[in-house]
């Protein structure tokens, strides 16, 4: 709430869907400490992780109604009703994390989290995971060839579906809790995931062998309440801006650390990693799926101009 | 008054109508879609999600049902101890709650599927615009309302349905046909 | 949060549904508060808790135990059973229990199978000589097994709750039910041996074969479930549409009992028993955003913590808890209002989560049994046609083996973890 008995005290909520372990979590406390340091203790947050509110649709509409102030919020969920946000998730955009980073401060990414102000909540900021590469029960992927036939466990996203497709894996959604048991029982051939996702949920004692493709990049949007912010003072935006950009700068590093951290737990828990560096076949196969995406909003289409002028 | 009851026995025969296609809809799309991702190997993504909003729907359409039929659970051992007046008294309080509560939700669904901002929203599989599903919210609270009015003028005329959850079990325990179906499972 | 939770507790006493309880409790806070904008996200809160794939599992594993009753399954479990075990000491006692053992990997709720055990089994015990009220106790008692062997409606609840896999918890039932059984079994010869209880004929041979085979169809359907599952053929939910297709098919075709004109009524049915079940979870979600707004489980967690640092003094207090909870509260309200608050504190405790679900569900079963408010009760006593009391003094034996089956598997979880671990 943003209110309190002395005038200028605020007590926000920010909500995410990830475990409290994570570097978005984390990256909500740091937040929560910036907020305070800067604000003489005036400010803080109360973090709600674990979806402990809701879906992603729910943590919008508390954002619209002013009743949460933050929320981080999966790109996929974003790309549901901002559509240009899949811009992040086109398929071999990127070769690494990092290179996905260096998008962050891009004029399109901004363009994208100003167009938010349409949905009546306010974009701040990106932040990030480790790219997602294909863990499969057995066998290296190096070609798509070597997805025929193969049945892929995926977010739902249409634009990962049709990727899959696309190299004739049969793209099929199961809810995370009955992930591991789908590989572990072969209802799926494998999944794409970053390696934090892989180590949280202890997915390597149910795969043997993890493509390093940067498949798919795996974006969080940093959103605000537009009622909240309107609400504050001046002064107090700035401190709230300049916190959670302070946060955010923390955070991006902070993933990098833990992907590189978390893969060399899964090599020495006996995951074999393959390193895959020639993905044109993979990128040939895929550009009709650029081309549709790019049609359907001119910022995908700056999005993936913008990528590859770095 | 009589025609608030012709009223909610009516809405009562289309919510009927309405479940039935929607257990349909959920048994048959789930189904194809298994037998296309096992048996043709051609995954089918719409049939989950369809499925899923199949049980939306069935959930507010088929709550209004039960507590048209006495159906939903309630604790009613308090209320039996009570004979009489207080009794008529505590009733007729609960039964108008139940209204209000209602007729409460259902003013803050309107509001909500009336936000400008739903338009935004899009089902993550289909792609379908989210007002549907949201939909079975408001039209389910609708009826709902209609079902507990009605239950507030009979329970305050003296007319006692909403005796709570154990005669309706035994109710739903067909005589001649000892093995058949069962409406109220609950565990 | 007091003003919240006495309202609460005041409308549950005036009988006002525990759904709509659960809304008005939530409004309650929001009118306490003053801060209106939290009703406008109710609508959305209410929906969203039902828009989850694992709560699938419900309507089709509702729909299928529907077509099979209809399709003549039922009658040919007990046939079944009373050709194996008809001629011992206590004969029909032990077909009751393990008709429903037997019931119970088709059906996921424990009362529409009190019920429908209740018609056949009562009468036919009572002719044999049992009092009715034994018999409507044996068949109640034996009925709790539906939600603990695979499939379970209480199982799906939970997982949806916690968070757990659906199918792990499937396989984590299989033991404790099978534990439950043995237990019945060994106080209906304890009993039978007291009370001199009667035995039916031996069957002849020809009547064995011809049972078991009818029954073969029968039992497909749960070996499907279970097959497909631990081979990793199918997901729950799957297997789930898998069995109602089969178990339509077996009905239709084999059995010939299931009629085309019956599938409207067995869709109503499904219907409005899944509707119930969902539409109190969507009103618990709402509660459970007030609860979570208020720090309620956390706050509860680390009072939790501070009482007690042992995870085996832990179980014992959740398992008093859950049973005086279950004195008074319906099963399927307390696990969708429970879980949210007891996962996060079994997480401070590193207990595993699908032991601790199988534990809340067991209490949750034996609760239904337990005076005042226990539907299972009220089921057997009105279908059986016995008074309250006397179904209520021939339950307790039954009732202390389950609460001895209850700590055993608390306090041992490798009989709860093992056959899942088999797959792990
Ligand atoms: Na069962
Ligand atoms: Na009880």
């Amino acid at each position: 709430q943003t209110s309190g008995q002395e005038p200028d005290t605020h007590t926000f909520k920010l909500t995410t869907i990830v475990q409290p372990t994570h570097v978005w979590a984390k990256t909500a406390e740091k937040f929560n400490e910036e907020l305070q340091a800067r604000s003489d203790g005036r400010m803080k947050v109360d973090i709600y992780p674990s979806s402990q509110l809701g879906q992603e649709k729910d943590m919008i509409q508390q954002m619209e109604s002013g009743v949460v102030d933050f929320g981080f919020i999966t790109n996929a969920y974003m790309s549901t009703r901002a559509p240009y946000f899949d811009a992040w998730f086109l398929p071999f955009l990127f070769d690494s994390t990092e290179e996905v980073i260096q998008m962050r401060d891009s004029k399109t990414a901004q363009k994208m989290l100003d167009r938010l102000r349409e949905q009546r909540i306010i974009g701040m900021d990106y932040l990030f995971t480790g790219n997602h590469h294909f863990l499969m029960t057995e066998g290296k992927i190096d070609s798509p060839e070597d997805l025929q036939g193969v049945k892929m466990r995926t977010t739902g996203a249409a634009i990962i579906n049709e990727t899959l497709e696309q190299f004739g894996a049969t793209a099929t959604s199961i809810p995370i809790n009955e992930i591991y048991t789908s590989l572990q029982t072969g209802v799926v051939g494998g999944i794409h995931a970053s390696v934090d996702g892989i180590v949280t949920q202890r997915f390597q004692e149910v795969a043997a062998d993890y493509s390093m493709l940067s498949a798919f990049a795996f974006p969080a949007v940093v959103v605000a309440s537009e009622e909240t912010m309107n609400n504050l003072s001046p002064e107090d935006q700035k401190i709230v801006y300049e916190a959670m950009k302070a946060a955010v700068d923390w955070g991006v590093k902070e993933a990098i650390t833990v992907d590189n951290r978390d893969l060399a737990i899964l090599k020495k828990e006996g995951l074999t990693v393959h390193n895959i560096e020639n993905k044109k076949e993979f990128r040939s196969a895929v550009q009709n799926i650029y081309e549709k995406y790019a049609e359907k909003d001119p910022l995908v289409e700056h999005f993936i101009n913008e990528v590859q002028e770095q | 008054m009589k025609l608030l009851n012709t009223l909610s026995d009516g809405v009562f025969k289309v919510e009927k109508a309405i479940v039935i296609v929607l257990v349909g809809v959920m048994f048959i799309s789930l189904t194809i879609g298994v037998v296309f991702r096992y048996f043709l190997k051609m995954p089918l993504h719409w049939a989950d999600e369809t499925a899923i909003f199949s049980l939306v729907w069935l959930t507010f359409v088929g709550g209004s049902m039960s507590l048209k039929q006495g159906q939903i659970a309630a604790v009613t051992m308090f209320i039996d101890l009570l004979k009489g007046r207080l009794r008529h008294i505590l009733l007729c309080f609960s039964t108008i709650l139940v209204f209000g509560f209602g007729l409460l939700l259902l003013f803050a669904s309107i509001h909500w599927i009336t936000q400008p901002t739903i338009v935004f929203q899009r089902s993550s599989i289909m792609q379908i615009p989210m007002l549907y599903p949201y939909l079975s919210v408001p039209v389910g609270l609708f009826f709902f309302c209609i079902h507990s009015l009605n239950l507030c003028v009979q329970t305050i005329r003296g007319v006692e349905n909403s005796a709570g959850h154990l005669e309706t079990i035994v109710d739903t325990v067909p005589d001649n046909k000892p093995l058949k179906s069962l409406k109220n499972e609950v565990i | 949060m007091a003003i919240t939770m006495s309202s609460f507790a005041l409308l549950l006493m005036i009988g006002v549904p525990i759904s709509i309880v659960l809304g008005l409790a939530s409004v309650v806070y929001v009118a306490v508060s003053g801060d209106l904008a939290l009703l406008e996200t109710m609508p959305q809160r209410l929906y969203s808790g039902i828009e989850t794939h694992g709560l699938l599992a419900i309507p089709l594993f509702m729909l299928a135990g529907e077509l099979m009753n209809l399709g003549g399954i039922t009658s040919r479990l007990i046939q079944f059973s009373q050709t194996l075990f008809g001629h011992f000491k206590g004969g029909l006692a032990y077909v009751n229990i393990i008709a429903n053992m037997f019931l119970s990997s088709i059906l996921g709720s424990s009362l529409a199978q009190t019920a429908m055990m209740s018609r056949v089994m009562v009468p036919a015990m009572q002719k044999e000589g049992y009092t009715k009220e034994f018999s409507a106790a044996t068949t109640a008692a034996a009925a709790m097994l539906g939600p603990i062997i695979p499939p379970s409606m209480l199982f799906i609840l939970y997982s949806v709750g916690a968070g757990t896999s659906v199918s792990k918890m499937f396989l984590a039932g299989i033991l404790p039910g099978i534990i439950l059984t043995i237990g019945f079994s060994l106080l209906i010869a304890y009993l039978g041996y007291k009370n001199n209880f009667p035995k039916s004929e031996k069957r002849p041979v020809k009547e064995m074969w011809s049972a078991t085979i009818q029954v073969i169809p029968a039992l497909l359907v749960p070996a499907i479930i279970i097959l497909g599952i631990t081979l990793g053929i199918f997901t729950a939910t799957e297997s789930a549409a898998i069995a109602c297709a089969l178990a339509f098919v077996v009905g239709i075709l084999l059995y010939r009992e299931l009629k085309w004109a019956d599938i409207p009524t067995v869709f109503l049915n499904t219907a409005r028993s899944t509707a119930t079940v969902t539409l109190l979870l969507a009103m618990a979600n709402l509660f459970g955003l007030v609860l979570t707004f208020e720090r309620v489980p956390q706050v509860l967690a680390a009072w939790m913590g501070s009482i007690t640092e042992n995870p085996l003094i832990f179980l014992l207090i959740l398992n008093i808890f859950l049973l005086l909870v279950g004195m008074i509260m319906d099963g399927i309200a307390s696990i969708v209002i429970l879980v949210p608050i007891l996962v996060p504190i079994a997480k401070l405790f590193e207990i595993d989560l699908v032991h601790l679900g199988v534990i809340i569900c067991i209490n949750t079963v034996i609760g239904s049994l337990t005076p005042p408010v226990g539907a299972g009760l009220f089921v057997a006593s009105s279908v059986g046609e016995v008074k309250l009391e006397p179904l209520i003094r021939q339950i307790w034996p039954f009732l202390g083996v389950s609460v001895v089956v209850l700590f055993i598997l608390t306090y041992l979880p490798t009989l709860v973890l093992w056959i899942p671990s088999l797959f792990s």
